[in-house]
């Protein structure tokens, strides 16, 4: 958090009316590799408990050549995924991203991830403020257990 | 350069909504011949002879719902070797044969379950299993030439004793819901 508020602090000391924005990022977590393929992708929830929508446009890491946010559509039964341009998190709004929807998408990985290991990433705003994630990789679960509280 | 997979895609997908969005579904016998990952041909007619199966589509780059759908799948026919003793021989189509080699498509399938067979072919091999099966996929261009997507239809399609199309499971349903969808096909 401290990070949040110090990438904000030039922002809130130059902006009148003064605003601000806070960003939570919980029950983040990546999906260890499977052998054979070079991506993954990491799933979080995103609360904002400023008075400003927080507006993310792309996502970092050194762990993949590259990492983008990303959304899974499901067009009549095909299914698409895209880059997304931005993930807007509401003013006091809460944003999820779960498999088959939207989610942080790393291609080819530098190395394969393993369960128990932890990776870093960050979220960064339309203030270029980075918000640093670490999200512990977990080996994939079923689809039937998505509502239970440990995804 | 990305290619396009399936250049009468429209055409394909008009076809595959239509159907898979219609209740009643055709009941003529579909099957495929394509090439197991340790480069055994195998013919559905053959080797599935009279036995139900389900099918579907995907490839190893895709991050998000593939895995789901194996890991899914593998949990639905556990079920239902636990519940009926019968087990379906689920069968993997990738429809990415530039970047899935045979290794990279064993590893990826088997790290879910080893007893789902992954196949593949020829571009045009694929694009006929795809119109047989009234399945829609096509290359997505990517920012570089090596990472492009693939859109692809979702679902698991579960065939009859008679390789008639019997239903469809799609990703994350209950999982009581699938069990009756397979339950069907016997």
């Amino acid at each position: 958090m401290k990070k949040v508020f110090l990438g904000l602090l030039p922002l809130l000391l130059t902006m009148a009316p003064l605003s601000w924005a806070e960003l939570a990022i919980e029950n983040a977590h990546i999906r260890a590799s499977i052998p054979g393929a070079p991506n993954t992708a990491a799933f979080l929830t995103l609360s904002n408990s400023g008075d400003q929508t927080i507006r993310l446009v792309r996502a970092e890491s050194e762990i993949a050549a590259r990492t983008e946010l990303h959304t899974h559509t499901n067009d009549n039964g095909v299914m698409r995924m895209r880059e997304v341009e931005a993930v807007e998190v509401p003013a006091g709004g809460q944003v999820v991203l779960q498999p088959g929807g939207l989610h942080v998408m790393f291609m080819q990985l530098v190395e394969p991830l393993n369960p128990g290991e932890q990776a870093e990433f960050y979220l960064v705003d339309d203030q270029g403020t980075r918000h640093q994630v670490q999200a512990p990789v977990m080996k994939i679960k079923p689809m039937h257990h998505k509502s239970s509280k440990q995804h | 350069m990305p290619r396009w997979v399936l250049g009468a895609g429209a055409v394909v997908l008009a076809f595959a909504v239509g159907f898979w969005g219609s209740s009643s579904l055709p009941d003529d016998a579909r099957g495929f011949e394509l090439t197991r990952t340790d480069g055994t041909r195998i013919n559905s007619q053959d080797v599935l002879a009279g036995e139900p199966y389900v099918i579907f589509f995907g490839y190893t780059f895709c991050p998000d719902v593939c895995p789901t759908t194996l890991a899914y799948l593998s949990s639905v026919l556990d079920q239902q070797e636990s519940a009926t003793g019968q087990r379906a021989q689920a069968v993997f189509v990738s429809v990415d044969p530039q970047r899935d080699t045979p290794e990279r498509l064993a590893q990826y399938v088997n790290y879910f379950d080893e007893r789902i067979w992954a196949v593949t072919g020829t571009q045009a091999e694929l694009e006929q299993t795809a119109r047989t099966f009234s399945v829609f996929f096509q290359e997505v261009p990517g920012k570089g030439d090596d990472d492009y997507l693939v859109d692809h239809s979702a679902g698991i399609l579960v065939m009859d004793d008679k390789h008639r199309l019997s239903g469809v499971i799609r990703d994350g349903e209950a999982l009581d819901q699938a069990l009756a969808t397979l339950a069907n096909a016997y």
